[in-house]
């Protein structure tokens, strides 16, 4: 450019060259200051952002305004089925759209220093670069690719070298990218690299906090559910300690039974812990109140029907129900002499809305004599069972022995779900 | 033990555990009072609300893993006077049915005849 006045001389070269200068130096200045101006917005991005999308979307802004880049691209890693590949993040500077056709980049030769994250890859000309299109099926870029020719590229790394994806900068005019743009590049990976982390960081801990809740909720939970399981132990204790002194005849009589029963509770409990108080099997249940009466001299006739789980509410119900039946047996019935038996056995009935029989009949015991009051057992079995779990039990003082046959859904015997 | 006031009170007892509606029936007798049910099945109870002859309630709040709430709702209805008993004690009790008295499990025979105490008195107003 000359600059002339009417009036004067012609300005000399020298003031030429220094207007030239000042231009240069100002437009160097207004470069200048506009990278100070994105790094600051990457900076204050990272600072206070804590949404990734949006901090990863201003690094990659910032990029293609640092480098003069026309695209930038942020590529996560991510590790699928078929091994390491990137899949699309952030675009800069081309609609999203203009990638969705794409398969995401794979580890090909050009792309292969992302994966060692080591290398800042930068080419004046990527389609006439000797790294470019070795690779089936597209050798170089699919058609319909966003023209690139200037090309830069750097991975994303950890501070523990894990590569966590990778920023690429393209331009369809060749040469655009220079030295100090591969510098301002691997300054920028290392922005995005921190700010991924800490955004991860903050996440995890977010997770790690809610975590924490969560469980302290579920303690909380089954705490209340221990103190509730354990005053109705209590009142049922209350109970039996109630039932048992109003039927016994001495200190001596009411500690026995007592303790009879408060072990044929706890009996039943061992089985439920076990199974986590989800359930017990009813042959368990009735065998471990059975057992301390001599199942194995033969005197129990155990024939058993099909397998059956019982809710814990039932289990307890229905183990209780069996020791009153077996002392009962123990103490007036088949099993108070030398050659009595009992058997025991049941069915389930098919249909829609399935009923236990439960027989227990009484054999050669001595003679059946019917009792004038009602005791804790029979009440328990007619009334207390009867009622709890929703069916009908039926005590015969058969003169050949005593029989107790229980009808009960199993809609109110079987745990739920 | 028997107390004159409550003496011929009618309770329906709603309770599903059968140990424990033995536990009730015997305190409400030995209280003088006729017990009704005990039921343990939440629509047997629902079915009887309605118009069966009582004086008061005494309901367990949780009848296996189903809450007796519907049935407090009945009673409130019709103006029945109850008291919960539970195992949770008052923190089980839903919050529109937190004036009744909760027998928190377990209870004594002293416990129960206050609470009665309480539902005869609401029942005289």
């Amino acid at each position: 450019m000359v600059i002339e006045r009417s009036d004067g001389p012609t300005l000399g070269p020298s003031v030429f060259d220094a207007n030239e200068r000042l231009l240069a130096a100002e437009a160097a200045l207004a470069a200048e200051r506009r990278r100070a101006d994105a790094l600051s917005r990457i900076a204050l991005s990272i600072g206070t952002d804590g949404n990734l999308e949006n901090v990863v979307q201003a690094v990659v802004d910032g990029g293609v305004e640092l480098t003069g880049a026309r695209y930038g691209a942020f590529f996560y890693n991510t590790v699928g089925e078929a091994g390491e590949s990137l899949t699309l993040y952030i675009l800069s500077g081309a609609p999203r759209e203009a990638f969705a056709s794409f398969p995401m980049p794979r580890k090909t030769m050009l792309f292969a220093p992302t994966w060692a994250g080591r290398e800042v890859v930068r080419s004046g000309d990527i389609k006439a670069d000797p790294r470019y299109g070795h690779n089936l099926p597209h050798h170089g870029m699919p058609k319909g690719h966003l023209e690139v020719r200037s090309y830069l590229n750097a991975a994303v790394v950890s501070r523990s070298g894990e590569v966590l994806g990778s920023m690429f900068f393209g331009h369809p005019e060749p040469d655009v990218f220079d030295e100090a743009s591969e510098r301002l590049l691997v300054g920028l990976a290392g922005q995005a690299a921190s700010a991924i982390e800490t955004v991860r960081l903050h996440r995890d801990m977010a997770r790690e906090l809610e975590e924490r809740r969560r469980v302290e909720e579920r303690q909380k939970l089954l705490l209340n559910e221990l103190n509730h399981r354990v005053k109705n132990t209590l009142a049922t204790v209350q109970s039996i300690a109630y039932q048992t002194q109003r039927s016994a005849r001495s200190p001596a009589a009411f500690r026995e039974a007592f303790e009879a029963r408060l072990m044929a509770l706890s009996q039943t409990h061992n089985l439920l812990t076990e199974q986590g108080w989800q359930g017990a099997d009813l042959t368990e249940v009735l065998q471990a109140e059975f057992e301390p009466y001599d199942t194995a001299s033969g005197r129990f006739i155990f024939e058993g029907g099909p397998a059956l789980r019982l809710s814990p509410k039932a289990a307890v119900a229905v183990g209780m129900a069996a020791h009153e039946l077996v002392t009962n047996a123990a103490k007036y019935g088949a099993l108070s002499n030398a050659r009595g038996s009992v058997g025991v056995r049941w069915s389930v009935s098919d249909g829609s809305d399935p009923i236990l029989t439960f027989q227990w009949t009484e054999r050669d015991g001595p003679s059946v004599v019917v009792p004038q009051h009602r005791g804790f057992g029979r009440r328990l079995l007619e009334q207390g069972l009867a009622n709890e779990l929703s069916g009908q039990v039926q005590i015969t003082y058969d003169p050949d022995g005593l029989r107790c046959v229980m009808r009960l859904p199993l809609r109110s015997l079987e745990p739920e779900d | 033990m028997s107390d004159n006031k409550l003496s011929g009170l009618r309770v329906l007892v709603v309770e599903d555990e059968a140990l424990v509606a033995m536990l009730v029936e015997d305190m409400l007798t030995d209280l003088g009072c006729t017990v009704v049910g005990p039921l343990a099945d939440l629509d047997e109870a629902l079915a009887i609300v309605g118009d069966a002859e009582i004086d008061c309630a005494v309901l367990d709040v949780n009848l296996g893993g189903k809450p007796i709430f519907p049935v407090a709702d009945a009673l409130k209805a019709r103006g029945v006077p109850f008291a919960f008993a539970s195992g949770y004690g008052e923190a089980g009790v839903r919050e529109d049915h937190r004036s009744a008295p909760v027998l928190q499990k377990p209870f004594r025979e002293a416990d129960l005849a206050r609470a009665l105490d309480v539902l005869a008195a609401a029942r005289a107003v």
